[in-house]
């Protein structure tokens, strides 16, 4: 008996100790610690920042932290820059540059710019190579208001301000090559009715910031970068003007000779042969400093975005250019791909590799598909939207005189519910299909929408060459998924270092 | 250690203790621990979920880096997860410490909410370097996925939460394993403890110390048995005495007749044979005393005959009135040395029965020498029939000296002479209930000490009536005898 007492005894101390401190699964949750450098970082900056601080970030930049670091004076060591917000001042941006002493930082200085966002951030080297200027961008907060650019350099552990310029469009990087960055803005329109707006490039003058050169336009400028433009590392500047006269053109700005030259100078007779999806001649370089003096332009129905397509590093133009489709009554929309072309570095845009965008899904055409392949889109009205068709013609076996369409892919949107109700059918029937987009439940009052690639079954009958050609053009799962850009490596979780810059 | 019932109470209850803690213990662990990886998920989730919402609802248009900021500004006070937002390509844009990144995250989670869906994973997480949860929901604008909100917590609290959980719950179990063990030796020892002080008192008891008394410690079984043991002992004790008075009470009964036969041979051998009235005289009581020696010895052979139940009764149907009418005669005939009396009651009915006749007269003669001798001088002694029914009471009264109280029980038991100084060898009246027994019938005594005593003898009777042929036969086989 005394042996039970004992254990109940045992049993309550257990019960009493052990589940008193029994936590629910909402107290555990932490964030991951920060490991490396990051923490240490962001503990530095934490005695200097004022109570009720949030960090923010740079619309644009070279880098979209908060908390960098940067060397700023050239000396070797960098410095820690913050940009943040004060809790009670809603017009106010500030920046707060740290050097370390040792092994301790320090607050060094602080900006604070009248502003409701920062737009823009970067460190660039513009004076010397040696040591960085900050750039900072300021958005006063209304779509019509300009932005503020300001370059500061760091000397003596303050902030020294060098130039300050208001701004509707900015990209900054090496244009001359030289070692230097320059800065390339589109200065804000003083009349909201003129259509016309300039290109400056603002880069080192004899030791200070001063207008490189101009370039007059005859509409608004759109997407403005400097980047590498050919594999001989000469960085260009890509941008669109959206002008008044036809709808707009592309034009790829460098420094050539001390000039700026626009190289994207396409007669109308190398612009007609843009469907055939080849290389592109161009003219001579214009270096006029109205950019609207030439009709060689590189004209685009809509502006489509230049990037750097396939991932080399180069960035492509981009270049609207109607898909092949079938004859169609009038009224059926045209079809169009992004077209990118890349420039070899003298007088010929490359053919890269041609885009077909649809409900959000940036398609790759495959370049065997090329000149091969036609887009019908299904005849019924109300289909029209929802399903594309990439289709190979050929005559029809049995009767020679009629063309065949026989589909290659077929993209179709549909709600949810009807995938749902598709699905099982297409997984009995052992169709290849790949899932693009499944869009559920994120935002309300949106209806969820599936997009599929449904891959054909069989050669529809084809014989001899034809079914040869048909038989070459036919994909893959892999390889739509490849096209499609879906990721198909092995997951990983990425391994965070600060970047450094 | 199995032969033994502690042994096997402690393997057993040892065995079904560890079974039931090892099926709890399972339970619990995977209770705990979907509880709560499950409610953490949940949790991050609603709060990724809300926050991309808020995010595609308000900010439909903003491009991916406004979003970001919006959503670091906006960061509720003390967020417990680690909030990132990834562009499509998986790179932070920016997360909740300030921080962007370069290197593209693509977990599950972030694949699915590329794909506009909501996404979660766990694992190991090296930029961490523990275990991980996260949630992505997706940015969107204008029904186009543009990026990614991620929240991220910790998992390794749970981990060590739920670990401590279940190291609690295998301690808790392995005490009460402990405690079973404990417990079951207490009750093995309670259980074994009494049987065990039992086998050394039957032991003794064994060898013949009919003083130990098994004492009974609990109202259970062991408790009766203890009982038992102490009723056998009593019953042994009694046995023995009485096999001793038995053997002291034969010796006597022998050596009397042993004794008067010595006397009147040696008178013989001295006297020689000349005196012829004296010799026959002398001849006559030694030939009495052999008859009375060797009925003695006639009854203990019957006794230990009946005790070792190979006395087998032939019944046949017979007529019991004829038998007590047979006896009737014998005894008014013959009269007797104390000059006793018997008056006989019978009905005039037969009394047909199943019955070994010879069996039957022996206990009648039993009881009406036992009357006659315990009757006074000249005294009378009653015999009654009377039927009842299927059953027939034969009664034998007297007006003798009566039993005691206290001898009145005993009466009948083998070997019980009661107080009275009377010789015998106390086995007829055993003998007769044994008999009466056997025809399925019974022995009543009742008895007033100092104004006599009636035996009834009570036997069933057969159902047909159609008896008096058999009756008669039966009667005819007794006279022969």
């Amino acid at each position: 008996m005394k042996a039970i007492k004992i254990a109940g005894l045992l049993l309550t101390l257990l019960a009493v100790s052990g589940c008193g401190r029994i936590a629910s699964p909402g107290d555990l949750l932490h964030a991951p610690n920060l490991v490396n450098e990051e923490q240490s970082l962001y503990r530095a900056v934490q005695p200097f920042l004022p109570a009720g601080y949030q960090l923010t970030t740079p619309d644009q930049s070279d880098q979209g932290s908060a908390i960098r670091l940067a060397d700023l004076d050239g000396d070797g060591e960098p410095e820690l820059i913050v940009s943040y917000k004060k809790p009670d001042t809603d017009y106010e941006v500030n920046i707060m540059i740290l050097t370390k002493k040792g092994d301790t930082w320090q607050k060094a200085d602080q900006i604070t710019g009248s502003a409701m966002d920062l737009d823009y951030l970067s460190v660039k080297p513009l004076l010397h190579q040696s040591s960085s200027e900050l750039l900072l961008g300021y958005d006063s907060g209304g779509s019509g208001l300009p932005r503020e650019l300001f370059v500061y350099s760091f000397v003596n552990g303050k902030a020294k301000e060098l130039f300050h310029e208001s701004y509707d469009q900015i990209a900054v990087g090496d244009l001359i090559g030289k070692g230097l960055d320059q800065i390339a803005i589109v200065p804000p329109n003083a009349d909201a009715e003129d259509p016309h707006s300039q290109i400056r490039l603002i880069g080192e003058q004899n030791g200070a910031l001063g207008i490189l050169a101009k370039r007059q336009t005859d509409g608004s400028v759109l997407d403005m970068h400097i980047e590498p433009a050919s594999a001989s590392s000469v960085n260009g500047l890509f941008a669109q003007v959206m002008s008044t006269t036809r709808s707009g053109y592309g034009i790829l700005l460098t420094w050539d000779n001390n000039k700026l030259v626009n190289l994207l100078s396409l007669s109308q007779q190398s612009y007609d042969k843009r469907l055939s999806r080849k290389s592109l001649k161009l003219e001579q370089p214009d270096d006029h400093p109205d950019l609207s003096a030439t009709e060689n332009k590189w004209w685009i129905d809509y502006p489509a975005k230049n990037r750097d397509v396939d991932g080399d590093g180069i960035w492509e133009v981009a270049l609207p250019t109607p898909v092949p489709s079938l004859e169609k009554p009038s009224g059926t929309p045209q079809l169009w791909s992004d077209s990118y072309y890349r420039w070899d570095g003298k007088s010929t845009m490359t053919f890269v590799e041609d885009r077909f965008w649809q409900w959000g899904y940036d398609l790759r055409i495959p370049s065997r598909w090329l000149g091969k392949y036609e887009i019908e889109l299904p005849n019924e009205q109300e289909n029209t939207a929802s399903e594309v068709r990439f289709v190979y013609m050929t005559n029809d076996p049995n009767n020679s005189e009629t063309p065949k369409a026989i589909p290659l892919l077929t993209l179709r949107q549909m709600t949810a519910e009807a995938w749902d109700m598709l699905e099982p059918l297409l997984e009995n029937r052992q169709d290849e299909y790949v899932v693009l987009s499944n869009t559920r439940v994120i935002t309300p009052g949106s209806s969820s929408q599936v997009t599929i690639a449904l891959l054909p079954q069989d050669n529809a009958g084809l014989t001899g060459e034809a079914l040869q050609n048909y038989e070459s053009l036919r994909l893959t799962l892999d390889e739509v998924r490849q096209l499609a850009g879906i990721d198909t490596d092995d997951e990983e979780e990425a391994s965070r270092d600060v970047e450094k810059y | 250690m199995l032969k033994s019932i502690r042994g096997r109470l402690l393997l057993q209850i040892g065995l079904l203790l560890l079974t039931i803690v090892l099926v709890l213990e399972v339970v619990f662990a995977a209770a705990v621990s979907t509880y709560y990886f499950d409610s953490a998920r949940q949790i991050v989730q609603s709060r990724a979920v809300t926050a991309a919402t808020l995010s595609n609802q308000f900010m439909e248009g903003y491009t991916l880096p406004e979003r970001a900021r919006y959503i670091l500004e906006n960061l509720v006070p003390g967020e417990s997860s680690r909030v990132e937002v990834l562009d499509l390509q998986g790179r932070t844009v920016v997360d909740s410490y300030g921080f962007s990144s370069e290197k593209r995250v693509r977990t599950a989670d972030v694949r699915a909410a590329q794909q506009g869906g909501v996404g979660s994973y766990s694992g190991y997480s090296d930029a961490f370097k523990q275990r991980i949860m996260a949630v992505s929901s997706p940015l969107v604008s204008y029904g186009e996925v543009i990026g990614t909100l991620r929240f991220s917590v910790s998992t390794e609290p749970l981990y060590t939460e739920v670990a401590k959980l279940i190291g609690w719950a295998i301690a808790i179990g392995a005490a009460v394993l402990l405690l079973g063990f404990g417990l079951s030796l207490i009750i093995a020892r309670q259980i074994v403890g009494p049987i065990k002080e039992l086998t050394v008192i039957s032991r003794k008891m064994a060898t013949g110390d009919f003083t130990v008394r098994a004492v009974r410690q609990h109202d259970d079984e062991v408790g009766t048995l203890a009982d038992s043991l102490n009723h056998m002992n009593e019953e042994l004790s009694k046995s023995e005495k009485m096999k001793n008075d038995f053997i002291s009470t034969v010796s006597h009964e022998l050596r009397t007749p042993l004794t008067s036969i010595k006397g009147w041979g040696e008178t013989l051998v001295v006297g020689g044979l000349d005196d012829e009235p004296t010799t026959m005289q002398g001849l006559s009581v030694i030939t009495n005393e052999t008859d009375r020696l060797i009925g003695l010895v006639e009854d203990l052979l019957d006794f230990s005959k009946y005790q070792a139940g190979e006395i087998k009764m032939r019944s046949v149907p017979v007529d019991l009135n004829l038998l007590l009418q047979q006896l009737d005669l014998q005894y008014s005939w013959s009269g007797n040395k104390r000059g006793v009396t018997l008056h006989t009651f019978l009905p005039e009915d037969p009394l047909p029965m199943h019955a070994d006749l010879n069996r039957l007269k022996q206990v009648f003669v039993n009881l009406l020498d036992n009357a006659i001798k315990f009757s006074d001088l000249n005294g009378e002694i009653r015999l009654t029939a009377s039927r009842e029914d299927l059953q027939v009471h034969v009664s034998v009264e007297d007006d003798g000296e009566g039993i005691p109280a206290e001898d009145l029980e005993k009466i009948g038991r083998r070997f019980y002479k009661g107080s009275s100084k009377m010789s015998g060898s106390g086995l007829g009246l055993a003998i007769s209930k044994e008999i009466v027994r056997l025809h399925g019938g019974r022995i009543r005594i009742e008895s007033e000490y100092g104004v006599g005593t009636t035996v009834t003898v009570t036997l069933p009777l057969a159902v047909d009536d159609d008896l008096s042929h058999s009756g008669v036969k039966a009667h005819t086989t007794i006279s022969n005898e």
